[in-house]
């Protein structure tokens, strides 16, 4: 994918408004990007919550820009605790996702500037905030992009960085600890179970020689399989040859949510009804 | 978007908004305090990712103004919520950037004096634009780069360092990827990519040549966890003094096993308690 800055993307850089509004622990910040006013409304507004914003690479800045110049509107901020935001700053923990934040962002986004669906798009830690936000506000989410995060309780097989300085009983602990069966926490599961029962749509990409494609596996087998087959046909896995949970597969793993989300706009849409219509007459004649 | 903060000390306004460098929209956002006659505290940040400093920057310029001094930060081109693109990016746009600020800042302020603030990279963008503006009154240095060469094959340094860790062995040695930076026109670094044109553009750069002119008072901050100033810290120092420069050098003291960018406070405190010393 070209990342270059076009006429269309620069254009969306000279009308994005710098955001502050109010989250569970103080202000936080962002930036939202208005759709363009000469492309067809998508009738819909991408979030990326980010630690911070402009994530590795801008990838976030420029996704949001490229969607912008295609009729989408955009926000990215800050978690708490990074960028710019108010809050503590904390190492990310698998069982207390942000979506707090998120929601405070789509009420925002819907009181301030009268944006109606989301999208939410979330990397690791990121994506466990976007899907936490369906406790909240399902019903107005019509899509999440769910990469690579961790779904169990506690990393399998113990956490092997500091084993040089725990004591004998932490270590007999840990070992107790690998035997037991992994569990899916209830953070992850309520949400997953709210979204199950949205209609959200909703892609969960994993690399399927990732440590968390093991992970995920778990929810395959616990979570996926009690889908009936109308939620199990919204919620789509992808899982990719070798490794995305690095820095140098990222700006791959957004061309794809780039890509997944232009399946939400309303033209794309009409368009493929008017092409399915046109094959349909032909073989009909 | 404007926000108005309670503080123990002095009152601010935050403003953020897009300003033009070079026909480009930058992102910056400024802490207006109202200290009459105090100078403004302009940030040059790091070069590319720079997670952990950026919001390093926004903390301290909380606390700097909160002692009322208004602060201001910016996204030279390329560089997170402004625009641009790295690939066309050279060391000279970066100081552009930097005077444009300084010179937008001022103009949204009513401070007629600057001290600057290089963070990293962004020393070396400071040492060099503070020659193009007047009234530039004090320089404060935080975990500076004092070559950009020597920060360049750090970075690639720390590819091999991540791959290690990884378990998986180097895929290139520094050699090789300085090789394929001059035929590829880029590579991949941690988090970004270097590119050959402002790799070219950049690696002469060295802060002690750019502060031959530099006479004002200048602080060393040091944010790596050591007991005292490192070797080229205190070098730095000592050149400095030499040429008659009055230079204050302070120590992060913040909890171990943190990222020392991730708690500023104490470096940012004295740096506002350095910046009274100038009034």
């Amino acid at each position: 994918m070209n990342w270059r800055e076009t006429p269309a993307t620069l254009s969306r850089a000279r009308a994005e408004q710098p955001l502050v509004f109010k989250g569970p622990k103080g202000a936080l910040h962002g930036i939202f990007t208005p759709p363009a006013p000469d492309a067809s409304p998508a009738r819909a507004c991408v979030v990326f919550p980010g630690r911070p914003r402009s994530g590795l690479r801008r990838l976030p800045v420029l996704a949001a820009r490229i969607l912008a110049a295609e009729g989408f509107a955009a926000l990215r901020f800050d978690l708490r605790g990074r960028g710019e935001s108010a809050g503590e700053v904390a190492l990310p923990s698998r069982k207390e996702p942000l979506g707090e934040d998120v929601v405070a962002a789509i009420r925002h986004l819907r009181e301030a500037h009268g944006q109606k669906q989301f999208l939410l798009v979330g990397y690791c830690f990121d994506a466990l905030s976007a899907l936490d936000s369906f406790k909240d506000e399902a019903g107005s989410i019509s899509g999440v992009f769910f990469a690579t995060a961790a779904v169990l309780e506690e990393k399998p097989g113990g956490w092997p960085t500091d084993s040089f300085a725990r004591s004998a009983a932490s270590r007999l602990r840990s070992i107790v600890r690998r035997a037991r069966a992994p569990k899916i926490p209830a953070s992850f599961e309520i949400p997953f179970r709210a979204l199950a029962r949205s209609h959200a749509r909703a892609l969960f990409l994993y690399g399927e020689q990732d440590r968390l494609r093991a992970e995920f596996r778990i929810a395959e087998e616990v979570l996926f399989s009690q889908l009936d087959s109308e939620a199990r046909g919204r919620l789509q896995i992808e899982i990719w040859p070798g490794r995305i949970h690095t820095i140098e597969a990222l700006p791959a793993v957004i061309e794809r949510a780039i890509s997944w989300l232009r399946e939400f706009h309303p033209a794309r849409s009409e368009r493929r009804a008017r092409h399915e219509q046109r094959r349909a007459i032909s073989q009909e004649s | 978007m404007l926000s108005r903060r309670p503080t123990e000390q002095q009152k601010w306004t935050e403003e953020r908004r897009y300003f033009e460098s070079d026909r480009r929209p930058l992102y910056a956002a400024m802490y207006r305090a109202e200290r009459p006659g105090a100078p403004m505290v302009l940030f040059c940040n790091s070069f590319s990712e720079n997670h952990c400093e950026g919001r390093a920057e926004a903390i301290a310029a909380r606390i700097i103004a909160a002692k009322g001094y208004s602060a201001f930060l910016y996204h030279p081109r390329a560089h997170g919520d402004s625009a641009g693109d790295l690939e066309d990016v050279t060391f000279e746009d970066l100081i552009d950037d930097a005077v444009n600020a300084a010179t937008y800042a001022r103009s949204r302020s009513g401070a007629s004096q600057i001290v600057w603030v290089g963070v990293r990279f962004g020393a070396l963008v400071a040492a060099h634009a503070i020659r193009r503006i007047t009234d530039s009154t004090g320089l404060a240095l935080w975990e500076p780069v004092l070559s950009a060469r020597d920060y360049f094959l750090k970075s690639m340094r720390h590819v091999m360092y991540y791959e290690m860790s990884q378990g998986e062995r180097p895929s290139l040695t520094v050699d090789q990827m300085s090789e394929r930076l001059k035929r590829e026109g880029k590579i991949s670094v941690l988090g970004f990519d270097l590119h050959r044109k402002f790799f070219e553009s950049a690696q002469a750069a060295d802060l002690l040549d750019a502060l031959q002119p530099w006479r004002g008072p200048t602080l060393i901050a040091q944010f790596q966890q050591h007991s005292r100033l490192s070797r080229q810290h205190h070098q730095l120092r000592e050149t400095l003094v030499r040429r008659g420069l009055s230079v204050r050098a302070v120590l992060h003291r913040g909890p171990a096993g943190i990222d020392s960018w991730w708690t500023p406070e104490g470096i940012a405190r004295q740096t506002g308690d350095w910046l009274d010393e100038l009034a």
